[in-house]
């Protein structure tokens, strides 16, 4: 890292003994330096790839991507995929009210997730049901994710507050919607989820800058929150977010749900040989995330990565049979920034 | 002699008040051991002096255990002492110039503010420049003309600048003159001056247009009431110019409500101006500060409370020496 100014512009330069160096098919790093800009509005910064202030961008923001494919009849080269990441909610099952299957159920049920699909998804983003997209060989069809039936809820809300007088009140389940902020598009997704939850949840607005978000969340002191995450192409990479061994002080299994069988299908599937045995075993596991009621799936979350014109080796190559490999967004893909090189 | 130092006693009994409301105002809203110790905060030490749980040693990679770290932090920052006995405490550090250190990121607070405010100024300074460059003119001539066409456009124009949110005038701008036309930068750029005054354009302006509709307006009625006056029948009658008239006999008369807003819009503007510092990605004052308070960074929210307060009252000190230069007849000892 060459200089960075918190909040404006971090510049790194090639280092001459990256370790990755060797193992790249162009033998070396191509850019002598780049230069990583803020933008905190997503549109504002689409804006400036369209003035040409900026040679790449990636973003996440509807909003900023209607702008940013209109750059495609320019020459940019415009990238959208909805492959590597998903977009879900999740409960704390390390404390109350979400310790319980039945308020994780009331909950999963109570999602309005017909409307954060109309509102937030603007029509653009597509419904998850699983980690795992349809194109995905490791998809379940048989997961659906459960949602939008408020009905069902209220059995199991009457029945939890029966037994657990403090964590409610007025016959309501207590419970923190914790999310980043100052965030506009955090906001509506709050008051779009909220709006579903309200009926059978007194839901507690706790807005933290994003990197107390993230360490409230590792430390377990959360009950609820949206997140943006799995959709490796090899599954086994998202292990980590799920098992056992990934619970404590710290922890990347985020709800802290432990199951043992889990583990056994996420550890077998590691080392087996077989293809379809291991297909199948990541399959029971996305069965066994939905019967545990700690994830409500929202989302295959879009990416759009827009480059300039002449920028080459980030999303212009082929195989040696001709067809293109999955370009790089997030969660995989091919080209990175070691690859890259501006074209005269 | 006597008024200065009268309002420099009225300034520093200001900024007490104001760091001492914001002081006990962090206190009571937020739990400052959390953010200094983070999750060892969540350990009840007094259950664990009293034997009902057991201390973790090591967590969070630490040799020592929980309430070791909570005590040590505890002692560090005197969390034990009575919220006055602290006030005290950091008031003699901060006549010392030690303003601490920021609880999320450890950086002295002087260091953190030094980078940020000359950007905050430096917009502040360019937005009140491009300001009255606008709204003196332009009330000027609308006062000679009142109420003929340039007058009534001025004047709607104003009202339009003055109803317009910042944040939807910024983004039009940035449409127009970034992404349209692309004449200024769409980011902040400090490499020198002219980079720096040239992506400082745009947010001035952003924050000008409302500012100089308002100096407009308050110029206009002022000068239109002067120039009803009788000493500038007399000066008419004189046959002096018009142009004599207007410099030398009406806009200093005139010019006591914009001085006093011009004041409070200044000071307001330094760590005031959070929405054009988001949307044109300058790492000013306006956006270190709503991240100190999200995060109940104490030392920080102190020091720029401290900073800005004191900037604001400063330039209303300026201010009020000002009016007897405008008007000789205003003694300082009133």
């Amino acid at each position: 890292m060459d200089s960075r100014e918190q909040d404006l512009m971090t510049r790194v330069v090639k280092n001459p003994n990256w370790w990755y160096n060797d193992h790249l098919a162009a033998g070396e790093v191509l850019l002598d330096a780049i230069e990583f800009y803020v933008y905190t509005d997503s549109e504002l910064g689409a804006g400036a790839m369209e003035a040409g202030d900026l040679d790449g961008v990636s973003t996440s923001s509807i909003d900023a991507a209607m702008i940013l494919r209109e750059l495609a009849d320019d020459g940019y080269q415009v990238v959208e995929q909805d492959l590597g990441e998903e977009t879900f909610a999740m409960m704390n099952t390390s404390k109350a009210p979400f310790d319980d299957i039945r308020a994780r159920k009331a909950l999963t049920y109570a999602t309005a997730k017909a409307d954060y699909l109309e509102f937030i998804g603007q029509g653009e983003l597509r419904s998850a049901d699983s980690w795992f997209p349809p194109e995905s060989i490791f998809h379940n069809p048989d997961v659906k994710q459960e949602a939008d039936m408020p009905e069902m809820a209220a059995p199991l809300v009457a029945e939890y507050c029966g037994d657990n007088p403090d964590n409610c009140t007025d016959g309501k389940i207590n419970m923190e919607f914790q999310y980043s902020g100052p965030s506009v598009i955090q906001d509506r997704i709050f008051d779009v989820l909220s709006a579903g939850y309200e009926p059978y949840f007194n839901v507690t607005k706790d807005m933290l800058l994003q990197d107390d978000h993230i360490t409230q969340t590792a430390i377990g002191m959360y009950d609820f929150l949206t997140w943006r995450q799995m959709g490796a192409r090899n599954p086994d990479g998202d292990g980590v977010w799920i098992v056992c061994d990934a619970i404590g002080v710290l922890s990347l299994n985020w709800p802290r749900f432990c199951d043992p069988a889990r583990d056994e299908l996420v550890y077998g599937a590691r080392g087996n040989t077989d293809r379809d045995e291991v297909v199948q075993a990541w399959k029971d596991v996305a069965a066994n995330v939905q019967e545990s009621y700690t994830y409500v799936m929202l989302t295959h979350t879009l990416w759009n990565a827009t480059y300039d014109p002449k920028l080459r080796g980030m999303c212009d190559f082929k195989f040696p049979d001709g067809t293109e490999p999955y370009c790089r967004g997030t969660g995989g893909g091919y080209g990175s920034y070691s690859t890259m090189w501006f074209e005269e | 002699m006597g008024f200065i130092l009268k309002r420099v006693a009225q300034m520093v009994a200001v900024i007490l008040a104001a760091t001492f409301l914001a002081f006990a105002a962090m206190n009571s809203l937020g739990d400052p051991l959390f953010n200094v110790v983070g999750f060892h905060a969540s350990v009840d030490c007094d259950a664990v002096l009293a034997g009902e749980i057991e201390d973790v040693s090591g967590q969070g990679g630490t040799d020592v255990g929980d309430c070791e770290v909570v005590e040590a932090a505890r002692e560090k920052y005197h969390l034990n002492d009575p919220l006055p006995l602290r006030y005290v405490r950091w008031v003699g550090d901060v006549v010392q110039g030690d303003l601490g250190v920021s609880f999320k990121n450890s950086m002295p607070v002087t260091t953190i503010i030094g980078n940020r405010i000359p950007k905050s100024i430096f917009l502040m300074v360019v937005a009140e420049i491009f300001a009255l460059l606008i709204a003196v003119p332009a009330a000027i001539r609308a006062a000679y003309k009142a109420n003929r066409a340039f007058d009534k456009s001025a004047t709607v124009s104003s009202f339009g600048f003055i109803s317009l949110p910042n944040f939807a005038l910024g983004v039009i701008l940035f449409y127009l003159f970034v992404v349209k036309w692309q004449i200024f930068p769409s980011r902040y750029e400090d490499d020198d001056f002219f980079s720096r005054l040239r992506s400082t354009v745009l947010p001035a302006m952003t924050l000008a247009l409302p500012l100089a509709a308002t100096y407009f307006r308050l110029l206009r009625t002022d000068l239109i009431t002067t120039l009803q006056e009788d000493f500038v029948l007399m000066a008419k009658a004189k046959g002096l110019s018009d142009r004599w008239i207007m410099f030398r006999h009406v806009l200093r008369p005139s010019l006591f409500s914009l001085v006093t807003v011009f004041g409070l819009s200044t000071g307001g503007l330094i760590g005031g101006a959070l929405v054009v510092e988001q949307i044109f990605v300058i790492p000013g004052l306006g956006r270190t500060f709503v991240e100190a308070v999200i995060r109940d960074d104490f030392p920080l929210v102190l020091g720029l409370v401290t900073v800005i307060s004191s900037s604001f009252i400063a330039i209303n000190f300026i201010v009020d020496m000002f009016y007897s230069v405008i008007d000789p007849r205003v003694s300082r000892e009133t």
